[in-house]
């Protein structure tokens, strides 16, 4: 399959693919700066290929090689389900390539972060501005001439540089003034909704203008929750890089897990033994179930519904029960390992499972009971924040988001991985795309990923639980104690890593909130050269403000709270 | 030239070399143990085991002459197997002491352990007992029970140092390492020992328990301890010097260095470091800024340049200090019309092997930037005389040497009649003491220059550690001072000088710090070289 | 595999008029009511079924896998297990141990002169525990760890310590749950 999209490619473009790879099975293909934007529109609009989602944008730096920067896009067809990776080399004294924005329109966000990362312009990008950091920053942090304890002037009241108390807010000054003018000719009101707000569950600010009650225009700023994950994971090892993965999306930790450790498992071309597998799968189902669980319940919250918020929580604590009893943690979890799972599902964990996971469901039908058929939650809900399911897709979205449109994109089942091809789901799938439909696709779904558990139990098979390389997988620790070969490689793997062969691989897993995706480069040593997370609520949020552009301003709670934004997801 | 091929890769190869040092030259890491290659072969260690088309059994490479059109493999089952079957023999009898052995991070059993040996341990069975934490001498501790038995050391001690002090005993199962009776391991080079042994047997005192290697970061540099200026790396972390170890020059140190230089890097860390300029007010020294520090030993250097009859001031350079740093140095002198300077450094016991008189490294390259005394200037020991007299009015110091090289009852006068002693040094040393200005300086660790050893090599240091609070080195504060005496202040930094050094100095043309490269580079005019000071 | 999508099934438009609002109240009204007796019940009966632990004064159990704050293991004589092979200060991801070797004249010839947690940066992932080749380090239960000032989240040796008798189902935990 990769090879037939890289053969079209290059038949229509003979001069301009460079390099065509399909290192471990990952499609990828070299193209000039140049002609991407010609080749984005080739890969969109060709019957055969239809790369219609945006999934990321970024870039590495090869300093020391000219040309310094390679921009790497990848790509999917909810069509054909099948990805590309897209990539161009620009060099450090002019970092320009071409904005695919008016292609994906989702490539927005996804430039500007590059752009505040790594300094690459993106020509005829309506609105290149820093996303994550604020504009006063100095430098481009994921440069690798940018050290990690650098410090930045202060800013801000107090400061020498900053405004003193009582001075307009200095991070105001982005958003240009809309030239509207309101009902009755009056002025429109410029409001802001957080950094810090009850209603955001997560940092975020949204500065909207207000013509009454009636958002006429909305910017979306992130990056308050910014802690520069990639950076951190560039400086340590690959082993060191799992528990920050805990962070991205915190309400379901072990799903980040997974994802990054078979990412690294891809790196070295193995995979985990089936035991292993399983026990992904029944982990990271549960881990599903607890967001889906908070998701459902801050909405009600939100909404003023106080009592299914507490009876979510209650749900919640029964499953974080069970991922305390596997691995001791109930939010970072840092389960899963390169090669295998921390630990052993503990004795007794099914009879756990079999009697917290019903009581958690019970829960949820109370929830249903006060909220489904409400009227209030109907009419707070029903109609709110829909978007046209193809503009969904060119904003990048995915997950629980664009299923509540209809699109039938689940990569469990697009794009099976670990042991689901061997369970049976269904997938929910909505049909207005309304936020009563992302309500019901959640329940919906927390009843699937039951369903799997219980099947992945009953199906769990005898066998070892970690990878047998001591090149990838640390030692058992009672042989570490008194066995001199493994005393050995504990020492290696510890001090200097597991080292990974050079290349570079994406993998894509479904996660709570859409598709979880790594994008590592090695470069044969312990550390990671790049380490990418691709994460769904960066791309999720990115149509907030289209979404309620022209609605009330109370309509953007539930709107937010479904898009079900987590903060360290957003802003890694 | 012969040629033989390698995994496929066609090298070529002097004739008469032994597989192993071709294989490594040509980046094919053949493991191996006892093969070192400044010692004799051994072939104890059966790891370096090949394949080699022709013959039936696995050869070691460390001791197989190469053949025009030999055939070599290296990465077949046969010779995995072998490097599996050495490693697992080795590790039977090994204790487990990776937690508490020095050598963990830089330790070849590990490392070829984790590359080829076996995935599983198949024994459990006690170790045998030996003597552990041996003292086998002032610097060094042998642990017995980790000894793999290669025989480097012993080697060593027989053919390098020609002490002989270790031996294999008894035989078979039952060898052990250790010192001949009466004889322990004292020789000037016993460090040596401890970088050559491939585990943790053989450890320097100094060393023991201190941090673990994977913390260390590499900085290449030179020795400053003699005139021969052997190759180092600096192991520094957090801005403090942990060790030194010997680098390969063939040309210079081999892969030694003595004992008395690898410690000799105490002094950095010191707490006495001189970290602010003191000025003498009121009878005592007092700390002051460097501005007011510079400001006071310019005016007394300006205003002894214009005494009648020539300039009032005489100057002692320090061999410790880089040719950068002294070419400055010379400038300044030259600026003032000042012909008195020289050059004073400590001479001592010299030996066969590395260690040279001159107990500086840069005494040679000093003279050579031009500190020695012009026309109309007296050397040492006349400038102290001159001092002693009252005809040099301010004597400006750099460096502990004069301290130690003076006649003591002179240099007391000396300094009772000078109306200025400024002194450029580290610590506050007792001729500190006596100072009117007194100047921190950096060590070796702390800058980036060259050094000049005594057969005419230039020689690269890079700065390994950063001084606290941006405390400016000796090329930057001679540079403060030349430039508020001269118009135009010329910025300090090395490679601009060194190409200063270039342009006005005829035997250093054409020089540039990538000439100089890693491993140094011999000054055409070596052999009209100046004659060292001997003892 | 059999995975089908599924269209989930929106419930019928909302009735508006005063009955039927009171009607969604009266629904919302039974759900909670059940709760509320049966909780009311349970406390009749002294057996709370309420999900509420009354906290400091019923502490909850944690499984045996629980990461808490991770402790230095005292043997028997007083003295750390601990060699200071400083694998958990490099495994730690956030740089939060600091370990100062030193040699004794015991038969263990090493330990750790200074072993320092910054408790405030420690992130309790347990790096460190399944980095440790002597079974010196491992995660407690203990969370109750707040303290008034900065310098009271820096934990020296002394304060980590505890008895290895106190720790054994951990080290069970360890030795079972790491194993292939």
């Amino acid at each position: 399959m990769s090879d037939a999209i890289l053969d079209r490619l290059q038949q229509r473009f003979p001069d301009d693919v460079l390099a065509v790879d399909t290192y471990r099975g990952d499609a990828s293909a070299s193209v000039r700066a140049e002609r991407i934007l010609d080749v984005a529109r080739f890969l969109k609009d060709d019957p055969g290929l239809r790369f219609d989602m945006p999934i990321d944008v970024t870039a590495v730096d090869y300093i020391g090689q000219q040309p310094r920067f390679e921009i790497v896009y990848h790509l999917y067809s909810t069509t054909h389900h099948h990805r590309l990776r897209l990539k161009t080399r620009v060099p450090q004294d002019n970092a320009t390539v071409p904005s695919v924005t008016p292609v994906w329109v989702g490539a927005n966000w996804l430039e500007r972060e590059t752009w505040d990362m790594y300094g690459i312009r993106f020509t005829g990008h309506p609105d290149l501005r820093r996303i994550y950091l604020y504009e006063e920053f100095e430098g481009h942090p994921l440069r690798k001439d940018y050290p990690k304890e650098k410090r930045q002037p202060l800013i801000g009241p107090g400061s020498r540089r900053g405004a003193s108390v009582g001075d307009e807010h200095p991070y105001a000054v982005d958003l240009p003034q809309t030239k509207v003018e309101g009902m009755l000719g009056s002025e429109l009101m410029r409001v802001q909704l957080g950094p810090s707000h009850p209603a955001t569950h997560g940092t975020v600010r949204i500065v909207a203008d207000l013509d009454g009650e009636t958002i006429v225009n909305a910017d979306v700023q992130v990056g308050y929750l910014h802690r520069g994950f990639e950076k951190e994971c560039e400086s340590g090892f690959y082993y060191q890089a799992i528990p920050y993965t805990d962070r991205l999306n915190y309400s379901s930790a072990i799903l980040c897990n997974t994802g990054y450790c078979l990412a690294v498992e891809k790196l070295f071309g193995i995979e985990a033994p089936p035991r292993c597998q399983f026990i992904r799968v029944i982990a990271g189902e549960i881990a599903r179930m607890a967001d889906h669980f908070l998701c459902v319940g801050a909405t009600a919250l939100e909404l003023n519904a106080f009592t299914p918020f507490l009876y979510a929580l209650q749900a919640r604590e029964l499953i974080w029960d069970l991922v305390d009893a596997l691995c001791g943690g109930r939010v970072t979890s840092n389960y899963i390992r390169i090669g295998g799972v921390s630990a052993d599902l503990p004795a007794g964990f099914a009879d756990l499972a079999r009697a917290n996971i019903p009581k958690a469901l019970a829960q949820l039908d109370d929830m249903e009971r006060l909220l489904t058929e409400n009227p209030i939650f109907r009419a707070r809900m029903e109609g709110v924040g829909m978007l046209p399911a193809s503009e969904l897709i060119a904003y990048g979205v995915c997950g629980p988001l664009l299923r509540a449109a209809g699109v039938d994109l689940d990569l469990r089942r697009a794009q099976p991985y670990l042991v689901y091809d061997q369970v049976d789901f269904d997938v929910p799938l909505g049909s207005r795309g309304d936020n009563l439909d992302r309500y019901l696709v959640r329940v919906a779904e927390l009843r699937q990923s039951a369903r799997i558990i219980e099947q992945c139990l009953r199906m769990l098979p005898d066998g070892p639980v970690d990878s047998d390389d001591p090149a990838i997988r640390w030692p058992g620790k009672s042989r570490v104690f008194g066995r001199m070969e493994e005393l050995i490689d504990q020492f290696k793997q510890v001090t200097e890593g597991c080292k990974p062969p050079p290349g570079e691989v994406y993998v894509g897993t479904e996660s709570a909130n859409g598709e979880i995706g790594y994008f590592l480069v090695s470069d044969g040593t312990g550390k990671p050269y790049k380490c990418r997370a691709r994460t769904p609520s960066f791309s999720n949020t990115q149509p907030l403000a289209a979404m309620i552009k022209g609605r009330l301003l109370a309509d953007l709670v539930p709107t937010f709270d479904m898009i079900n934004m987590i903060g360290g997801e957003c802003d890694r | 030239m012969p040629k033989i091929t390698i995994d496929g890769h066609e090298i070529e190869a002097p004739s008469g070399a032994m597989l192993l040092p071709v294989a490594l030259e040509n980046g094919v890491h053949i493991p191996h143990y006892c093969w070192h290659p400044k010692l004799s072969i051994d072939g104890s260690c059966r790891m370096c085991q090949v394949e080699v088309e022709g013959s039936p059994k696995l050869v070691i490479a460390c001791n197989m002459p190469i053949r025009d059109g030999m055939v070599v493999r290296t990465k077949t089952p046969a010779v995995e197997n072998a490097r599996r079957g050495v490693m697992e023999l080795l590790l039977v009898n090994h204790p487990l002491d990776c937690p508490i052995c020095d050598k963990a991070g830089e330790c070849l059993l590990q490392d070829y352990s984790f590359a080829f040996g076996s995935r599983v341990a198949r024994t459990r069975e006690p170790r045998r007992k030996l003597q552990k934490r041996k003292d086998i001498g002032p610097r060094m501790i042998l642990d017995q029970e980790r000894c793999i038995l290669c025989r480097r050391c012993v080697r060593f001690c027989r053919e390098v140092t020609g002490t002989n002090e270790l031996g294999v005993f008894n035989m078979g199962d039952r060898s052990v390492l250790n010192v001949m009776p009466e004889a322990p391991l004292a020789n000037d080079y016993s460090i040596c020992t401890a970088d050559i042994c491939p585990v943790g047997a053989l450890e320097s005192k100094d060393f023991h328990h201190k941090l673990r290697v994977w913390f260390l970061k590499k900085t290449e540099s030179v020795c400053p301890s003699c005139a021969n200026g052997c190759n180092v790396t600096v192991h520094h972390y957090r801005d403090r010097v942990w060790r030194m170890m010997p680098r390969r020059n063939d040309a210079v140190n081999e892969t030694w260095m003595c004992d008395h230089g690898r410690l000799n890097y105490q002094h950095v860390n010191s707490p006495d470091r001189l970290r602010q300029p003191l000025l003498r007010r009121n009878g005592h020294l007092e700390p002051v800024d460097w501005e007011e520090a510079i400001a006071a030993a310019t005016t007394q250097l300006r205003r002894m340049a214009r005494a009648p009859g020539g300039p009032a001031i005489g100057a002692v350079a320090s061999p410790h200090l880089t040719n950068e740093e002294n070419f400055r140095f010379a400038q300044l002198w030259r600026a003032l019309n000042v012909a008195s300077v020289d050059v004073a450094v400590v001479v001592g016991q010299k030996d066969a092997l590395l260690i040279k008189a001159e107990k500086a490294a840069n005494a040679r390259g000093a003279r050579d930037m031009g500190l020695l005394p012009g026309p109309g200037g007296v050397g040492l020991p006349a400038m102290l005389d001159a001092a002693a007299r009252g005809q040099l009015r301010v004597l400006y110091v750099c460096g502990p040497d004069l301290w130690e090289t003076a006649d003591r009852q002179l240099l007391e006068q000396a300094i009772e009649r000078l109306e200025c002693l400024i002194v450029q040094d580290i610590v506050r040393s007792p001729l500190a003491e006596r100072a009117h200005v007194v100047l921190p300086s950096l060590t070796f660790a702390e800058k980036t220059g060259t050094f000049t050893n005594f057969a005419g090599r230039v020689q690269r240091l890079r700065q390994a550690i950063q001084a606290p609070n941006e405390q400016p080195g000796d090329g930057e504060i001679f540079s403060r001072i030349l430039g508020q005496l001269v118009e135009g202040r010329p910025a300090f930094e090395p490679a601009a000088v060194l190409q200063e050094i270039a342009a006005a100095i005829p035997a250093y043309a054409g020089l540039t710090f990538e000439r100089v490269g890693p491993l140094g580079y011999a000054l055409p005019s070596a052999a009209a070289a100046v004659p060292e000071a001997t003892a | 595999m059999a995975t089908r999508t599924v269209s989930v099934r929106r419930p019928p438009p909302v009735r508006h008029g005063w009955l039927h609002s009171a009607g969604a109240i009266l629904v919302g009204l039974r759900v909670t009511s059940r709760h509320f007796f049966r909780n009311l019940w349970g406390f009749i009966r002294r057996k709370p079924t309420v999900f509420t632990v009354q906290y400091p004064e019923q502490r909850l159990e944690f499984p045996n896998a629980f990461r808490g704050m991770p402790v230095l293991v005292q043997m028997d004589n007083g003295k750390e297990r601990c060699v200071a092979c400083g694998l958990c200060e490099w495994a730690c991801p956030t740089d939060c141990i600091t370990i100062f070797p030193a040699e004794t004249e015991d038969e263990i010839e090493r330990y750790p002169a200074v072993f320092d947690i910054n408790m405030s940066r420690c992130m309790y992932c347990g790096l460190c525990e399944e980095a440790c080749p002597e079974e010196a380090i491992v995660m407690s239960q203990n969370v109750e760890i707040a303290a008034f000032s900065r310098r009271g989240t820096l934990w020296h040796k002394q304060d980590l310590l505890v008895p290895v008798s106190k720790l054994e189902k951990r080290l069970q935990h360890m030795r079972r749950g790491y194993d292939r």
